[in-house]
């Protein structure tokens, strides 16, 4: 079991398959690590073993994973990109292109902002973002989800310091996909803004954006908002195909739609988008 | 005025752009003409003359266009077929893309099934097909809003004639899925497909899916792509990039060379 060390960050990846560098990120929030991937929508590293040198790991203090490291009060978002990039750099990557779910689509939105030079292209796939109408969900969720566990194995570390943790992450830049935020004195006290500001920049490199339709949180707005956005994203097909489908031909629910759209099948079509990515390297 | 002229068939189309070829069916049923990309989600000419060599033709005997021709009933679809493939040998095309509205759907399935090797890519939009709640709808749409007017036009052809011509089409063992080809042609066609769903009556999503399902080489796009207006331009950018990446290399490095 590989491991990646910084100073006192010690971070557990795996890879697996050859060719062009694809950084995945399984979903799962702050427990977003390895062991995730067989429950995942999609398995990534299953999925593109065959086309691309395929990378993940635990994220940093991720429960149930072995990555650790300090507990960011400041720029948490960044220590995550610092990860990231830190393994690329560690692995002798230069560009590769990266695929992240759930709280991947913030990673994305930061590594494109860290290093656009390197991410060639990047896929949102069912991404995190901020919902104005009950703008604390995340937070809940870090709470619920995340919190108790690690207090349980990390006890030295405070409660003001998980506070300002959670707070740099979901609510220094509430809006958007919450990992990006001003970092030119151009954008700075336009906060609010600043993400999609930066996600306007980027207009070098191709970008798909996955949707999936859930309760929690892959808001609307950061859907919509990262494929207007993004110069070149693209957005491919959506879950909430069926209840359009019903709408218009309630039948379809009994037979061919209960097999497709809720099988394997309709993921078997999101695969193909990232595929696509084989013609950019 | 162009046109392209094969024995009593003549072919009014246009032409728009420089690039790899990129043959474009537009909607409207029968009465599918290059007038009508005007009213269109967006029309393909100012997308993609950009980087494409854009071809558009008024479908034989559509209303309000010029193209016209026998009323093949026996083979209706293939009839239509002919004219596309016609035209692109007219113009000494070999390879092209292809990017069909409405009836395009079916033309192109029929396109793929008669020219594969021919056809490098190609983009259903809002794509006809067969929905079984409706089984009449195209039929009775053509026998209201084209047949009456084509024999006005044509006293050579008459509704009896038209009648037959739109079982044959869209009747018997043609009423199911894309009406042009089966579904075991789908599920073997390895040239790559974009499809871009719909779901009016003559455009039903669930036959749309069901091709994106089975053609091993589809991608699908958002849905709804065109309930509002700052969704259309995202779709555009999607056929856009398929284009490009599916476009043979020799023709896009000789657009990289021009451009610099």
């Amino acid at each position: 079991m590989p491991f990646y060390q910084k100073g006192d960050i010690r971070i557990r990846y795996e890879e697996v398959g050859s060719g062009f560098p694809l950084l995945v990120t399984p979903g799962g929030g702050l427990n977003s690590r390895v062991s995730n991937w067989p429950t995942a929508v999609i398995n990534a590293m299953e999925e593109f073993k065959n086309d691309f040198r395929c990378i993940t790991m635990d994220q940093r203090n991720a429960n149930g994973g072995e990555s650790t490291g300090p507990v960011p009060v400041d720029k948490a978002w960044d220590a995550f990109a610092d990860d990231q990039l830190g393994l690329m750099d560690h692995l002798g990557i230069r560009e590769f292109f990266y695929m992240g779910y759930c709280i991947g689509g913030c990673f994305a939105g930061k590594l494109l902002q860290r290093a656009p030079d390197r991410v060639v292209a990047a896929v949102f796939c069912q991404t995190v973002g901020h919902r104005p109408e009950d703008p604390d969900v995340m937070v809940r969720h870090s709470h619920d989800n995340w919190l108790a566990d690690f207090r349980a194995r990390r006890p030295e570390v405070s409660m003001d310091t998980v506070e300002r943790y959670f707070r740099s992450l979901w609510r220094v830049q509430p809006d958007f996909s919450s990992a990006c935020r001003a970092s030119s004195s151009k954008t700075a006290g336009r906060r609010s803004s600043s993400c999609r500001t930066t996600h306007r920049r980027i207009r070098c490199r191709p970008r798909s954006t996955w949707r999936r339709w859930r309760r929690t949180p892959r808001p609307p707005s950061s859907r919509g908002a990262s494929r207007r956005n993004l110069r070149h994203a693209r957005s491919t097909v959506c879950a909430r195909f069926l209840n359009r489908a019903s709408r218009c031909a309630p039948q379809r629910n009994s037979g061919f739609w209960q097999h497709v759209v809720r099988s394997r099948a309709q993921r078997g079509i999101a695969v193909r988008c990232p595929l696509d990515l084989r013609s950019r390297r | 005025m162009p046109f392209y002229q094969r024995g009593q068939v003549r072919i009014y189309y246009e032409e728009g752009g420089s690039g790899f070829p990129l043959l474009v069916i537009p909607g409207g049923g029968l009465n599918s003409t290059v007038a009508g990309l005007a009213t269109h989600p967006f029309n393909p000419f100012d997308e993609f003359k950009g980087e494409f060599r854009v071809i558009a033709a008024d479908l034989r005997n559509a209303k309000g266009g010029q193209s016209f021709g026998p009323l093949e009933i026996d083979r209706p679809w293939d009839a239509y077929t002919d004219d596309h493939i016609g035209l692109m040998d007219h113009l000494g095309i070999r390879e092209f893309m292809v990017l069909g509205f409405c009836i395009g759907g079916p033309f192109i399935w029929n396109l793929l099934k008669r020219a594969s090797d021919r056809v490098v890519a190609a983009v259903p939009a809002q794509p006809s097909g067969y929905r079984p709640e409706m089984p009449g709808l195209s039929y009775n749409n053509n026998m209201k809003g084209w047949g009456p007017e084509l024999c006005v036009r044509r006293p050579d052809i008459t509704m009896a004639m038209v009648d037959t011509f739109l079982t044959n089409m869209y009747g018997g063992a043609r009423a199911d899925f894309v009406y042009t080809v089966t579904r075991d042609f789908v599920r073997n066609c390895q040239t790559p497909i974009l499809v871009l769903p719909d779901d009016v009556p003559g455009h039903p999503y669930a036959v749309a899916m069901e091709t994106v399902h089975l053609a091993p080489n589809a991608q699908v796009s958002l849905y709804p792509w065109k309930d509002t207006p700052d969704k259309i331009p995202l779709a555009v950018r999607h056929i856009r990039t398929f284009l490009r990446a599916h476009r043979p290399v020799a023709a896009a490095r000789s657009m990289a060379a021009a451009a610099q």
